[in-house]
């Protein structure tokens, strides 16, 4: 009765997440036929028009529809988030799996690598390499990917630290299993909550450091529309014009993104972990 | 009987503590040997090292140990004898199963990896080992995760997948701790049970002298990381050789029949401690200044073994 109660609020949470996130998956892929506007299009005779019927979110300063702009910047950010996220994790996952697990001379050598790259802020890490690399949208995947690696290798060999003393993994260990099979059945399941959890949340980090990297124009050229660096361009015009709209929309995106995000990312920690269902 | 694990001059150093100094342990075909002391005595490490599960700050060397016969000094040998012929039954039940899959899963795989069964066939396999220890409902039970067993229930499940690869020998580390007072008996008696039905033998490692008496065939009394006193269950009960066996044997015998608790005055060796020639003197009724400059001698009596100057016997003029 209170398991399957808890269950279904832990579903709810689930299919709220999937169904936001799949509304901007959505968007990002039938663009075309949700903006009847050109996100590209500049029109000096509309500047800063508030929203309106033709204008649904209003238009920004060379005459953008900002709607038409918020719908095709989906495919940028969606895209360019997951993947560098994606990258994060394969790179780091289990790079932290082996070295959290073994300890000793990899661990220290590992971890002092890490120090070393995350001794440069991330912004001025990725506006480096990414000059080095040269701009465009697979580029920036990788860099943005690049800076986030050292979250999830600290993450994951933190907690592999403490899962592998668990009496369970002893007890593991007694019954015969390899390494490998401890590794990757005792150890590796326990951090997959964590991992998941921090995932929704460098997801929207990664949309930001996009974002500010656009803003400098390191990240997705211009005019192409990108959520971050609408709403940059927007700022001094709420601050000063009183134009809210400019900025405001892509922030809505941004938070309805990162908002499904993390309401996915709980709800997959509480299947992976079973222990936590009941604790809600 | 013939021996089915003999250990001797078993030393543990973790860092420079000297936490074994020197254990002899024999456990015979198809007997149950339990070991006691007090917590410190070197109990679980003893068991640790025998499957080379001791954490790699600790430093382990053998005089020898064989198991059935095969030299098992080198950790790959103990190393692989793991589940499939010493099975390990841990402290803390619910904390010993893996919390992110079911029991079914847990003791299937361990079946498939340690007997080559196919999925079907481990399944089958899986249902009678949670039969065999006594769960009346192993379809549930099988579909449950640990967190939904209670403690004895994930004792059991222990206790089958232990003997998953049908082994030997039957290690439980105190198998009781963390469970309810009224399952204990219970639980120990199962324990002895099962490894009777499986033909194997077993070593019961607990601190309760009560457990003994009712399961096991043979008692070797620990002390500051040695073996101090070995005999049948019966002979350490009845007329224990070294002071310290029969002050614990009469302190849990009084307990059991009402008596006011008691304790053996003074405190357990820490391993940084200098420890005088043998270990318990400065607690002991008996010591006199040789047993503070000279190593204890073996004395065996009737089949029981002790290492005192002073053992209790009735008749002492027969050392």
């Amino acid at each position: 009765m209170t398991a399957g109660s808890a269950l279904r609020k832990w579903d709810r949470r689930l299919l709220l997440g999937v169904i936001m996130f799949g509304m901007m998956v959505g968007v990002a892929l039938f663009a075309p036929w949700i903006a009847r506007n050109d996100p590209l299009a500049i029109d000096f005779g509309t500047q800063f028009l508030p929203p309106s019927a033709e204008h649904w979110f209003g238009t920004g300063k060379l005459g953008f529809d900002i709607f038409a702009r918020v719908v095709y910047a989906a495919r940028y950010d969606l895209v360019i988030a997951i993947s560098a996220v994606a990258f994060s994790i394969v790179v780091g996952g289990p790079v932290g799996l082996i070295v959290g697990y073994l300890g000793g001379r990899v661990d220290s050598l590992t971890m002092r690598g890490l120090d070393i790259i995350q001794a440069f802020p991330a912004f001025i890490l990725a506006v480096g390499v990414l000059s080095a690399l040269g701009e465009g949208v697979f580029n920036l995947i990788l860099v943005v990917g690049f800076v986030g690696v050292p979250t999830f290798v600290r993450l994951v060999r933190a907690e592999v630290r403490s899962l592998r003393e668990h009496s369970y993994v002893e007890a593991g260990r007694a019954v015969g299993n390899s390494r490998r099979q401890i590794i990757l059945r005792y150890i590796a399941p326990g951090t997959v909550g964590t991992v998941v959890t921090q995932a929704a949340i460098s997801c929207g980090w990664a949309i930001l450091l996009t974002a500010a990297l656009g803003f400098i124009g390191l990240g997705v050229p211009l005019p192409e529309p990108e959520w971050g660096a609408m709403i940059s361009e927007g700022v001094e015009e709420m601050v000063i014009g009183g134009r809210w709209w400019i900025s405001v929309f892509p922030g809505m995106a941004i938070a309805v993104t990162i908002f499904s995000l993390s309401l996915i990312g709980e709800s997959i920690a509480d299947l992976v972990e079973p222990t936590r269902r009941k604790s809600r | 009987m013939t021996a089915l694990l003999e250990v001797t001059g078993l030393q543990v150093e973790i860092g420079t503590l000297p936490i074994l100094r020197g254990v002899d342990i024999k456990v015979r075909q198809g007997e149950i040997l339990g070991v006691v002391g007090e917590t410190g005595a070197g109990k679980s490490m003893t068991a640790r090292a025998i499957l080379d599960l001791l954490p790699t700050a600790a430093t382990v060397s053998f005089q020898t140990c064989t198991f059935d016969g095969q030299n098992f000094v080198p950790p790959k040998a103990r190393q692989q004898a793991r589940g499939h012929r010493i099975g390990f039954v841990p402290q803390r039940p619910r904390g010993s199963l893996n919390p992110v899959f079911r029991v079914g899963t847990q003791l299937s795989d361990t079946l498939r990896r340690l007997r080559g069964m196919g999925r079907r066939e481990a399944k089958q396999e899986a249902l009678n080992l949670l039969r065999s220890v006594r769960i009346t409902d192993p379809e549930r039970v099988y579909r449950s995760f640990p967190h939904e067993l209670s403690g004895g229930m994930c004792q059991r499940v222990c206790i089958a997948i232990a003997l998953a690869g049908e082994p030997e020998l039957l290690i439980a580390d105190e198998p009781t701790t963390g469970l309810d007072v009224t399952i204990q008996a219970e639980m120990l008696k199962l324990l002895g049970d099962v490894i009777t039905e499986h033909n194997a033998a077993g070593m019961l490692i607990t601190h309760d002298l009560g457990v003994v008496a009712d399961v096991c065939d043979r008692v070797a009394v620990m002390y500051a990381g040695r073996v101090v006193n070995l005999g049948t269950t019966a002979e350490i009960y009845q007329e224990a050789l070294h002071p310290y066996a029969n002050q614990l044997v009469s302190i849990a015998t009084s307990l059991d029949s009402g008596g006011t608790p008691r304790e053996i005055p003074g405190r357990v060796p820490n391993p940084a401690d200098d420890l005088d020639a043998c270990a318990f003197a400065p607690r002991c009724f008996r010591a006199s200044p040789e047993c503070f400059e000279q190593e204890p001698p073996p004395v065996a009596i009737a089949g029981q073994l002790a290492f005192c100057h002073h053992p209790l016997t009735t008749q002492a003029a027969s050392r």
